[in-house]
């Protein structure tokens, strides 16, 4: 693996392409990040064609590029102007907002910055020595375990999504049932495509997520209509933190890098819950809790450094196992599969250079994203002007462009419109749609599983409860997710409190 | 602006019928005396069982639990983007890309609030241009070609 990481290096940095491939994707993700309202995911979802148009290791490496790009740009806009670029963003906005109207904007945006990339790299350090580990146990895995790992990840994201649990379960089995229709893989007969030639190959992937994700948030930029920014007439200019910032607030950027790494491992749990968990543990061991919410750089490093610690951590089921801990490592599961490309423990024996070219990239996406936040961050920041009646237009055009890309066909596009509209009847009812794209994406393999599964055992659903994995599994999940529900019940318990 | 019980029986009621559609359209595709383990019909019935499960769980809910006002339906705006949408699908093999592609955006322009036709004209003219250029031109991706385009000779010159 050592030389594969060293192959990896050389081919990223000898190739002028690539380098501006990730700099170019660290760059997008931050723009469309700043813009308050579109968030990781709109980013994801808008760049993923080209994405596609490119070898599989570096269109990966990419799509992380757009994540570390927007996970930090969201909290660029929460410290200038006090509005969270995403929802991952919000706790950052507690003190960071404060800071900046206390004259402290240099040091409020040069924390984001550096508490983005410390979480990102510490989370990709951790993605680097676990995955293997955990790949070698995975490789142990039948059937019946696929089917628990993906059945109680799905249940967990339903269950975590914002909102009403029993609508986050119905919308993870309307994505099960849109990913039904095609052809069955075990039969090769045609399914629900009603005669539809273009659909014997069932919904494609990204006139889904193009339809579910960009419309209804385009839909609902427009009627929030525009929104005077004003920026701060001081020079926006990051600072560096001194050395003794680094010795008083080591320890939370350890937290919070820890919890957000952890986090981002389990299903459903995102960059928002993490960023909020950490601030919240941030408050509890600091030695001036009433600093925080006030302008305290260590709020700022809590939620910075968890939010954008996810991106490591939610690859590490992704990649090892093959089942995305979120909505964007879902995406990126479609995308490999899209390449031909099947993650799960045989991708560490079979395919080690991908795997070895990830690791780099992620890392290089990160240094990228130090670079570009701590010197080039004027540029970005002055897209928060470009009025709306130019940004749509451009965006949705961009979609189409997208959507026609993958396979020149006019029957995709309406599919993207006919998911736009049902995405946005869906927001309005309040249904979340992270367990859709789940569903969709995760129900080919866990329809194969179980077939094979109960085939195995006869049809005795038993065999999930006697093989020892698969009792390891149930045992595992349901400790860390109990860690989740006890640290989510303390922060609202907190927030009642605040609120009170 | 409606009441949340409404828009939650609603919801569950499309939920419902998705559910029960499914589970009606399993039926035929399930193969009597085959292992069910080659059943194409298996697991969407499934699907459709616990769907029709949920949605009434949901709808019992939404009638004893929710309260409120909340704003349902979309806007004139949004109804406009979305029309504007299926005008230009509906444009795009007459007119091609780069003639529907500009009357699109301009609509777009005015829907998201932009008042200078002269701005969005010399706007959607560059973005035009550099859709062209990255995918054409980079990508290699033949972009729509319209009827008339055809008709007029102009997409030799256009994709040559």
């Amino acid at each position: 693996m050592f030389q594969s990481v060293l192959d990896a290096v050389a081919l990223l940095v000898g190739n002028p392409y690539y380098l501006v491939l990730v700099v170019g994707s660290v760059a997008a993700g931050n723009l469309l990040g700043v813009l308050p309202g579109l968030g990781v995911i709109f980013g994801i979802v808008v760049l993923l064609p080209f994405t596609l148009q490119l070898p599989p290791e570096i269109g990966v490496v990419t799509l992380m590029g757009i994540f570390v790009g927007a996970a930090t740009g969201g909290g660029l806009t929460a410290a200038l102007i006090g509005i969270p670029g995403t929802p991952m963003a919000v706790a950052t906005l507690l003190d960071a907002h404060p800071m900046a109207k206390q004259g402290r904007t240099g040091e409020a945006l040069g924390l984001v910055v550096i508490a983005s990339v410390v979480g990102g790299l510490f989370s990709a350090f951790v993605l680097a020595f676990l995955s293997p580990l955990l790949a070698k146990v995975a490789l142990g895995f039948g059937p019946p375990e696929y089917v628990l790992l993906v059945g109680l990840g799905l249940l967990t994201i339903a269950y975590i999504s914002r909102g009403s649990v029993m609508k986050g379960l119905l919308a993870g089995l309307f994505g099960l049932a849109i990913a039904t229709v095609g052809t069955d893989l075990a039969t090769a007969q045609l399914r629900f495509t009603f005669g539809v030639s273009s659909l014997s190959g069932g919904f494609s992937l990204i006139p889904v997520l193009l339809g579910l994700f960009a419309i209804p948030e385009i839909v609902a930029l427009v009627e929030r209509g525009q929104s005077a920014v004003v920026l701060p007439r001081e020079a926006i200019r990051p600072c560096w933190p001194s050395w003794s910032h680094w010795r008083e607030s080591w320890r939370a950027y350890l937290r919070s890098s820890s919890i957000g790494t952890a986090v981002g491992a389990l299903p459903g749990a995102g960059a928002d819950i993490a960023s909020f968990l950490a601030y919240a543990q941030e408050k509890r061991a600091s030695r001036n809790p009433e600093r925080l919410g006030k302008g305290d750089p260590n709020g700022v490093i809590a939620s910075e450094a968890a939010n954008n610690a996810v991106t490591g951590g939610a690859l590490i089921p992704t990649l090892t196992l093959g089942i995305p801990g979120d909505a964007a490592t879902a995406i990126l599961v479609g995308v490999l599969y899209m390449h031909g490309l099947a993650p799960g423990p045989d991708l560490y024996t079979q395919k080690t250079d991908l795997i070895a070219f990830i690791y780099v990239g992620l890392f290089f996406a990160n240094l990228v994203m130090l670079l570009l936040g701590m010197y080039a961050l004027r540029p970005f920041l002055a897209f928060l002007r470009l009025p709306h009646g130019f940004m749509v237009p451009a965006i949705l055009l961009l979609c189409v462009l997208g959507v026609w890309s993958i396979q020149t066909s006019i029957f995709d596009l309406w599919t993207m419109a006919a998911f736009g509209v049902l995405g946005l009847f869906l927001r309005k009812m309040e249904v979340p749609l992270s367990p859709v794209i789940l569903g969709f994406i995760l129900g080919p393999l866990l329809e194969q599983n179980l077939r094979r599964a109960l085939a195995m055992s006869d049809g005795s659903p038993l065999i999930f409860l006697t093989r020892p994995y698969c009792l390891a599994i149930l045992a595992l999940l349901a400790l860390a997710l109990w860690g989740v529900y006890a640290g989510l019940k303390r922060l609202r318990a907190g927030a009642v409190d605040t609120a009170g | 602006m409606i009441s949340r019980r409404l828009l939650d029986l609603v919801g569950a009621g499309a939920f419902l019928a998705l559910g029960a559609a499914l589970f009606v359209a399993s039926g035929p595709l399930e193969t009597p005396g085959h292992q069910w383990m080659v059943d194409r019909g298996f697991w969407p019935k499934w699907i459709g069982a616990l769907m029709m499960v949920l949605s009434t769980t949901m709808a019992l809910q939404g009638w004893y639990r929710s309260a409120g006002q909340v704003e349902a339906m979309p806007g004139r705006s949004a109804w406009l983007l979305l029309a504007s949408l299926a005008g230009f699908l509906l444009l795009l093999p007459l007119l091609g890309y780069i003639v529907s592609s500009m009357l699109w955006m301009v609509v777009l322009g005015r829907i998201a609030g932009e008042r200078s036709l002269v701005k969005l004209l010399a706007f959607a003219l560059g973005w035009i241009a550099l859709g062209y250029i990255v995918f054409w031109k980079i990508l290699f991706v033949p972009l729509p070609v319209g009827l008339v385009e055809e008709k007029l000779g102009l997409d030799y010159w256009i994709y040559r």
